[in-house]
C-alpha cells in the first residue's frame, strides 16, 4: 500500500527538493497565475518548456507525469472539441451543420495546453513536498494572519495529529471490518441502502475509538507541557537559504520574460 | 527533605466515586517505585495526581515542592515530572519519529540547538538511532513506547510516570523497554514510578507501593512484599513466576530462600545447593 501520508511525494535530493517549502508553494502559485495572463500559443509553450524543465531537473520519469495527466484529457478534449466548433471567425472547414473556425482552433489549443501545465505545475508541488512540509510552509505564510485572531497554530496542530493518525485509522478500518465480517456482516452484497446500512456497525466503533484516542493524544499531549502555539519553537524551523534567493530570481525572471515576449511578438 | 514527589492526605472522588482515600505517600529522588493493584484500584488516578492532570479532591500533591494544584507551577511540575501511557499509539503526536521526540522541548520554547541536542541524547538514551527519521506508524509496539519515552526524556524530567508501558507489548519489546527504563534510574538517576500489572517488572524496583480500596495496602521492598504469597493473593495479586516457583520447590523439601524474586537468585541459589551435594 503506499504511503498516504507522503501524498504523492517522490523522495529526491534534487534543487527543487531542497528548496523551502514556502518557496515551492509560491512560485507554484506564481506559475499558475502566469499561465492565466498569457495569450499566445508559442508563450503557451515556453510556459510548458519551463515546466518539463522543472521536472528533469528534479528527474521524474515523464511517465508520471502522464499518469496524473490521464484522468483529465477526456474532459479536455471535450471542452477544446466543444470550444472549436462554437467559437465564431474565419472558417478552416466546416461539415454538416457545423464550421470550424481558425480563432476556434486556436483557442482549443491554448485551453489544452493550459490544462496541461496547469496539472503539471501543481503536481509537480506535491511531488517534490511531503504534506507535513506544505503544512508548516503554510502555517508560517499565515503567521501574520494570526494577528487578526485566526488560529494558525492551532489549524496547523490539527493538521500535522491528522495526517500522522490517518494510518492508525486506517488499519484500525480494516480490524473492525474484519471484526464484523466474522461475526457474519455482510458488507459487499446487496443494493445500495442495505450496503450503507452494514457500514454502521463500522463507522460506530471507529467513531468511538476515534474519540478515545483523542482523548488520550490530549493528556499526553498536555503531559509534555502543550499549551496552545503560543511560544512554541521549533526543531527544523524553516530558513530561506541563499539558494532560495537565488531560485525565486531566476523563476521569476523566466516568468517576467515569458510574460513579456507575448508583448514584443505581437 | 529529599522527597521529590508527596502526597499528603490525598484523597480523589470522580463524583461520588471514592477512588483514593487519604492517601500518604514519599518518594524520593532517584527511586524506583512499583505500583501494583488489582484492576480499577486507583493506580492511573494516582498518577494523574502527580503532575497535575487530576487535582485532589482533599489534600495535597508536591513536586519537587511545588503544589499541584497552583496553576503558576503546572508547566513547571510537568516538566519535573513527565508521563509515559500504555497505549504508543496515543501519546505519538508527529509524523516522523525525531520531530515527536522534539515536541515537548518545542512547546518549552527551547531553541532549535538545544532541541537539537536533546533530541538526539532522548534517541540515543533509548537505543533508537537508527529510526530517527522514520514515520512512527511503521515502527513496532516496543520501538514505539521507546520513542514515547523519548519524548519525555527530551523535557529532561527528574521523575518519569510510567502506566502500565508494556501492557500492550510482546516479550521481547516488553524486555527493551523494561531495559531503557532500569537504565534511565540507574544511570541517569531518574526517579522512576512504573504501574505495572507483571509481577516480574515490579520485582526489578527499589520498593512497591500497593493499593487497594483506595488506600495503600503494602508499601516496602520487593523481597518483603514478595514473600508473603498469600497477603498478595488477597490483594487480587500474585507473586512473580520466579517466586511460586521457589515456594513450590521449599514444599517439595529444597532448603531455599522464601524471599527470591529474581531469576538470576533462583538459579544461584540451586547452584550453591548443588555444589553443597558434590
Ligand atoms: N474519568 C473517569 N470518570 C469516572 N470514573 C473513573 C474515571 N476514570 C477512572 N474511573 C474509575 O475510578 C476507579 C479507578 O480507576 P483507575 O483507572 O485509576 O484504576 P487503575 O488501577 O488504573 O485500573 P487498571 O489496572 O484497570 O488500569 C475505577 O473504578 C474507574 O471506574
Ligand atoms: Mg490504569
Amino acid at each position: 500500500m503506499r504511503d498516504i501520508t507522503l501524498g504523492q511525494y517522490i523522495n529526491g535530493d534534487s534543487v527543487i527538493h531542497r528548496l523551502d517549502p514556502r518557496v515551492r508553494l509560491i512560485l507554484t502559485l506564481v506559475y499558475i497565475i502566469m499561465l492565466f495572463l498569457l495569450k499566445s500559443i508559442p508563450q503557451m509553450i515556453m510556459a510548458l518548456v519551463l515546466i518539463l524543465s522543472a521536472y528533469a531537473l528534479v528527474r521524474i520519469p515523464m511517465k508520471m507525469l502522464f499518469k496524473s495527466l490521464k484522468p483529465i484529457i477526456p474532459i479536455v478534449l471535450f471542452t477544446s472539441v466543444l470550444n472549436m466548433f462554437f467559437i465564431g471567425g474565419d472558417e478552416v472547414f466546416s461539415f454538416w451543420k457545423f464550421s470550424v473556425t481558425r480563432q476556434g482552433i486556436y483557442y482549443a489549443v491554448m485551453l489544452s495546453l493550459r490544462v496541461i501545465c496547469l496539472l503539471a505545475g501543481s503536481s509537480l508541488l506535491t511531488y517534490t513536498s511531503t504534506p507535513i512540509e506544505l503544512t508548516s510552509a503554510l502555517e508560517l505564510l499565515f503567521m501574520p494572519l494570526a494577528k487578526i485572531g485566526l488560529p494558525v497554530n492551532d489549524l496547523a496542530m490539527m493538521m500535522t495529529i491528522a495526517l500522522r493518525f490517518i494510518p492508525t485509522l486506517l488499519e484500525e478500518t480494516d480490524k473492525i471490518m474484519a471484526a464484523q465480517k466474522s461475526r457474519g456482516a455482510n458488507l459487499d452484497t446487496g443494493n445500495f441502502i442495505e450496503r450503507v446500512r452494514a457500514l454502521t456497525p463500522i463507522l460506530i466503533p471507529l467513531f468511538v475509538s476515534a474519540f478515545r484516542r483523542a482523548d488520550e493524544l490530549a493528556l499526553a499531549m498536555e503531559c509534555r507541557c502543550y499549551n496552545g502555539g503560543e511560544g512554541r519553537t521549533r526543531l527544523n524551523a524553516l530558513k530561506i537559504k541563499r539558494s532560495d534567493i537565488i531560485a525565486v530570481i531566476v523563476f521569476l525572471g523566466l516568468c517576467a520574460l515569458i510574460i513579456l515576449s507575448g508583448r514584443i511578438v505581437l | 527533605m529529599n522527597d521529590l514527589i508527596r502526597f499528603e492526605k490525598v484523597s480523589f472522588s470522580y463524583g461520588t466515586n471514592n477512588v483514593l482515600d487519604s492517601i500518604d505517600l514519599s518518594v524520593e529522588e532517584g527511586e524506583f517505585l512499583a505500583v501494583l493493584g488489582y484492576n480499577g484500584s486507583g493506580k492511573s488516578t494516582l498518577a494523574k495526581l502527580i503532575n497535575g492532570i487530576l487535582l485532589p479532591t482533599e489534600g495535597k500533591v508536591y513536586v519537587d515542592g511545588m503544589d499541584t494544584s497552583d496553576e503558576t507551577k503546572l508547566s513547571e511540575i510537568r516538566k519535573t515530572a513527565g508521563m509515559v501511557f500504555q497505549n504508543p499509539d496515543n501519546q505519538i503526536v508527529a509524523t516522523i519519529v525525531e520531530e515527536d521526540v522534539a515536541f515537548a522541548p518545542e512547546n518549552l520554547g527551547l531553541d532549535p540547538a538545544e532541541i537539537r541536542q536533546r533530541v538526539d541524547e532522548a534517541i540515543q538514551a533509548v537505543g533508537l538511532e537508527k529510526h530517527i527519521k522514520d514515520a512512527p506508524h511503521k515502527l513496532s509496539g516496543g520501538q514505539k513506547q521507546r520513542v514515547a519515552i523519548a519524548g519525555v526524556l527530551a523535557m529532561q524530567p527528574r521523575c518519569i510516570i510510567l502506566d502500565e508501558p508494556t501492557a500492550m507489548l510482546d516479550p521481547k519489546g516488553r524486555s527493551l523497554v523494561m531495559g531503557v527504563i532500569e537504565r534511565l534510574n540507574r544511570e541517569k538517576g531518574i526517579t522512576i514510578i512504573l504501574i505495572t500489572h507483571f509481577m516480574e517488572e515490579a520485582a526489578l524496583a527499589d520498593r512497591i507501593l500497593i493499593l487497594s480500596d483506595g488506600k495503600v495496602a503494602e508499601n516496602g521492598p520487593p523481597k518483603e512484599v514478595f514473600s508473603r504469597k498469600d497477603r498478595m493473593i488477597s490483594l487480587g495479586l500474585e507473586v512473580p513466576p520466579v517466586t511460586d516457583l521457589t515456594l513450590r520447590l521449599i514444599d517439595n523439601g529444597l532448603p531455599l530462600e522464601k524471599d527470591i524474586i529474581r531469576p538470576e537468585e533462583l538459579v544461584e541459589a540451586l547452584l550453591s545447593i548443588k555444589e553443597a551435594a558434590h
